[in-house]
């Protein structure tokens, strides 16, 4: 192996301290500027979550100094006589929230039982992405054929034959009331399922992949079939991580403003019948905003904020702390 | 075959039917929609929506200042949150690694993450459009920038964290400082993965409406004056489809097809960057 | 002082002629609580090569990362003792440890290029604390290049990424990046063992030509090699040093059992 002459002097100049000054973007000033700018920006993060409730809350001060409490279970909701109850908007948001999450998550788990266990291997990844770039269509396109296709059709073909079966039974006469108008509540509920399905199903496919393969071939080494280790060696392994991703879409169904705005129908009034046009409380903010041109309307409209956001902030805390729980 | 195993395989079979069934009901949902999409979509498209502005009803016309506007409100917040969302990534990744504030981050910028976007609004409505006694440009973008910054946080940490350690070491061992390591080693090695995060971030605020209602609201003239309301794809694809007027409704449709695709596109181009970026490792 | 330990002062005295470089003193070494290190006692001589050989666990890596302090990067890990290196100690807090690693160059068990051309991966060092002219630094780059015996293979794609070099290639432009910055002393942490053995050779080569600029301390598992590259060889067991003695005195006549036992390979 040949050498270089030239390295004899290599050594020179090393003799001395530990002092060579470093140049400025490897010095200690840039060093802990650099630090502390990463470290504000970290906090920056937190300060985003306090703002929210800061602000929501002030903007939401007088109406909650006027109506008090009582403000979450009043069901009026009228500007002209400036009285303002949040019921209506809670129970429109609970009812259509709850219709999406009990449509999307057995439907859901079957996608991602399907799409992990039971599809050819091929069809697994191409299908796999198809779901999630599902997920991430804009939801006022869900909105958009919600309205001008789904609700239409949802009126002839469901609502209107549902309405006469039910016409003489007690209670499910008055749950499914009609007219037959396509925009309501169950349309929301069912035009929100379809939007967070794609959202849950990837979710769930994921925290069904982290099922360790040896678990799942042994299930099967003792005979086991596709559903038998799903039962009983799959769901049991990721309950936590499952109900962890019917939180996260809960979430995202309770807040979902567009997909809803365009099918809800817009009556700030609590009916027995889920078929009856009713708001929610991300429809009514985004429906009356601009018309709100007293001060204690605004304000109860952030309230309304405020109240979605406490909200929200449960349900995702709860998903996150479940999800993370199976990650490490 | 005794009766037990029969039973079993028959079990099988319908959860399976079951199963099968179950996915191709969603599929034709899915399917369904985005047909009607392509087709409304592609029946209003025409060139001069690049062209024209978006016209009074009766009239036909564009999209191009809807267009124009969504570019610069994106553009804006990209610009504001790309560095926020990076730094504080690095934080997570880099400096906090086990301790409680970074935990603490890390678990408020998963639930920012999943927050309604309507909040954003209400938020910057509150502490900019309030105070500045209008809706503007600059508080369209200070909302959207407020749904940017957690994708690009989650994606530079777990970029981040596919950088081996001991390329780091490799740097300190030449006397690098920490901040030195981030910023060439650290940095370098998941550019193409930091990179997809902001992609990301970009595909989802382009199709954000609602928090744009209460801060740049929307504008039918050419503006590109960030400090009024601006004129925006979605709120545009809003107000028109709650409209009556058919061609306001086509353009509607042809704005949402625009957007849908933008973002398609920028998702496919994140995964297979995605890709790349993992196969490095 | 355990008898053992007298035993190394004892041998390092004897047979060590060479000026001292870097000298080890009372050296204790905590992982949170556990004693990885205890009471090293240590002189590694200048421009010499020092082995240091034991189990797996028994310290060495340890002991090599103590000397440019990159245990400081993670929490919990403490050293106390003394590290001469030049008149400094270089465990005090008020040491700048970027010069320290400036001067105390380190290359890691597996190779670490950069992400970025084979030529940056030489000049990120050289940057971190001078800004040459274009042509001085492209000689710099020769020279360390050609110092780590790569230039011939190099020298027509200083431009490629420094990630598509085979391992041995990826580790030699390693040690090329290590010593353009002129350093005083280069640790090495089982630089081989990660590579086949035609790349082991070729390392094992370059070393011997780097003996005379540099101080090396390698850590290594392969006795052969320490045999081969080193003048003195220091045996570590479960956090001690047993044994300190010339090379080849180690491996005829070692004075210690437990030496002579992982020598002829009873454990370890």
């Amino acid at each position: 192996m040949t050498l270089v002459n030239n390295r004899t002097k290599a050594h020179a100049e090393t003799a001395g301290e530990f002092q060579r000054p470093p140049r400025f973007l490897n010095g200690e000033a840039f060093n802990k500027t650099f630090k502390w700018l990463s470290i504000g920006a970290a906090l920056f993060i937190l300060m985003i979550l306090g703002g929210f409730f800061v602000s929501l809350t002030i903007g939401a001060w007088p109406a909650l100094k006027q109506f008090g409490i009582g403000f979450i279970w009043t069901s009026a909701w009228n500007p002209v006589t400036e009285k303002f109850g949040a019921l209506p908007a809670i129970a429109g948001t609970l009812i259509t929230s709850a219709i999406a999450i009990i449509i999307a998550v057995p439907l859901a788990f079957a996608i991602a039982v399907y799409i992990t266990q039971l599809a050819p291997k091929w069809l697994r990844h191409p299908l796999g992405i198809a779901i999630e770039l599902l997920a991430a269509i804009p939801s006022i396109i869900y909105g958009m054929w919600g309205l001008f296709y789904f609700a239409p059709m949802f009126a002839d073909y469901v609502q209107g034959p549902i309405i006469n079966l039910f016409e003489n039974v007690p209670i499910l006469s008055t749950i499914f009331q009609g007219p037959a108008i396509g925009i309501g509540m169950a349309t929301a509920g069912i035009v929100l399922a379809i939007m967070i399905l794609p959202f849950i199903a990837s979710v769930m496919r994921d925290v069904i992949d982290t099922v360790p393969k040896r678990l799942k071939e042994s299930g099967f080494a003792i005979g086991a079939t596709d559903w038998e280790v799903t039962k009983a060696i799959i769901i049991p392994h990721c309950r936590t991580g499952l109900a962890g991703s019917i939180f996260l879409g809960l979430g995202r169904a309770l807040g979902e403003t567009m997909a809803v705005t365009f099918i809800i129908g817009n009556a700030n009034r609590i009916t027995a019948s889920i078929f009856a046009p009713g708001n929610t409380i991300a429809s009514t903010i985004a429906n009356e905003f601009q018309e709100a041109y007293t001060e204690i309307h605004s304000s109860s409209l952030m309230a309304l904020g405020l109240l979605l956001f406490i909200i929200t902030f449960i349900v995702l805390a709860i998903a996150r702390m479940m999800l993370n729980r199976i990650s490490t | 075959m005794n009766a037990v195993v029969r039973r079993r395989h028959f079990a099988n079979l319908v959860s399976r039917m079951l199963i099968l069934a179950a996915t191709l009901f969603v599929l034709a949902f899915l399917v369904w929609i985005c047909g009607v999409l392509l087709y409304e979509g592609f029946s209003a498209f025409k060139p001069t929506l690049f062209t024209e502005m978006t016209p009074p009803p009766g009239e036909s016309g564009g999209l191009a200042n809807a267009i124009v506007g969504s570019l610069m409100l994106v553009g804006v917040a990209m610009l504001v949150s790309t560095p926020i969302g990076l730094l504080a990534g690095t934080y997570l990744n880099e400096y906090g690694k086990g301790t409680w504030l970074a935990s603490v981050v890390r678990f408020v910028n998963d639930v920012l993450l999943a927050k309604p976007s309507i909040l954003a609004g209400l938020f910057v409505y509150e502490i900019i459009v309030a105070p500045m006694g209008g809706f503007s440009g600059w508080a369209g973008s200070a909302a959207l920038a407020i749904i940017a910054i957690p994708v690009v946080v989650r994606t530079t940490e777990d970029m981040m964290n596919l950088v081996p350690n001991s390329m780091r070491e490799a740097a300190y061992a030449l006397g690098a400082s920490r901040s030195r390591v981030i910023l060439s080693v650290s940095y370098r090695a998941a550019r193409v993965g930091i990179t997809t995060g902001v992609i990301l971030a970009v595909a989802r605020i382009s199709g954000e409406t609602a928090p744009l209602l209460f801060t740049s609201l929307n504008n039918q003239f050419w503006s590109t004056d960030m400090s009024h309301s601006i004129a925006n794809l979605p709120v545009m694809i809003f107000q028109f489809a709650m409209n009556p007027y058919p061609d306001w409704q086509a353009l509607a449709w042809a704005g949402a097809l625009l957007i849908t695709l933008t973002i398609l596109v920028l998702s496919i181009i994140s995964r297979v960057f995605l890709r790349s970026a993992n196969s490095q490792h | 002082m355990t008898p053992s330990e007298m035993l190394n002062i004892e041998s390092s005295q004897s047979t060590l002629t060479t000026d001292i470089d870097i000298t080890v003193r009372d050296l204790n070494f905590y992982y949170g609580n556990s004693h990885a290190l205890k009471n090293i006692n240590l002189e590694f001589g200048k421009k010499e090569t020092t082995a240091i050989i034991g189990p797996s666990g028994c310290g060495k890596s340890t002991l090599l990362r103590i000397l440019n302090r990159i245990y400081t990067l993670y929490p919990g890990q403490e050293a106390k003792g003394e590290i001469i290196i030049n008149g400094e100690n270089i465990l005090d807090p008020k040491v700048n440890v970027a010069a320290l690693r400036a001067k105390v160059g380190m290359v890691f068990q597996s190779p670490t290029p950069f992400p970025m051309s084979i030529y940056d991966n030489i000049a990120y060092g050289i940057r971190l604390y001078e800004k040459p002219s274009r042509r001085e630094m492209d000689e710099r780059i020769e020279k360390a290049l050609r110092g780590a015996a790569l230039w011939d293979e190099v020298k027509d794609k200083l431009h490629a990424s420094g990630q598509s070099l085979s391992g041995g290639q990826q580790q030699r432009l390693c040690i090329a990046r290590t010593i353009a910055l002129k350093p005083q002393v280069l640790l090495l942490d089982e630089p081989t063992s990660a590579l086949d053995p035609v790349s082991t050779t070729k390392i094992e080569d370059l070393l011997d030509d780097l003996r005379d600029e540099y101080t090396i301390v390698i850590v290594t598992h392969n006795m052969q090699q320490a045999a081969r590259v080193s003048q003195k060889t220091v045996f570590m067991y479960m956090g001690e040093v047993v044994e300190v003695a010339q090379t080849d005195e180690m491996f005829l006549r070692p004075k210690e059992e437990r030496t002579k036992n992982y020598i002829t390979g009873r454990f370890g």
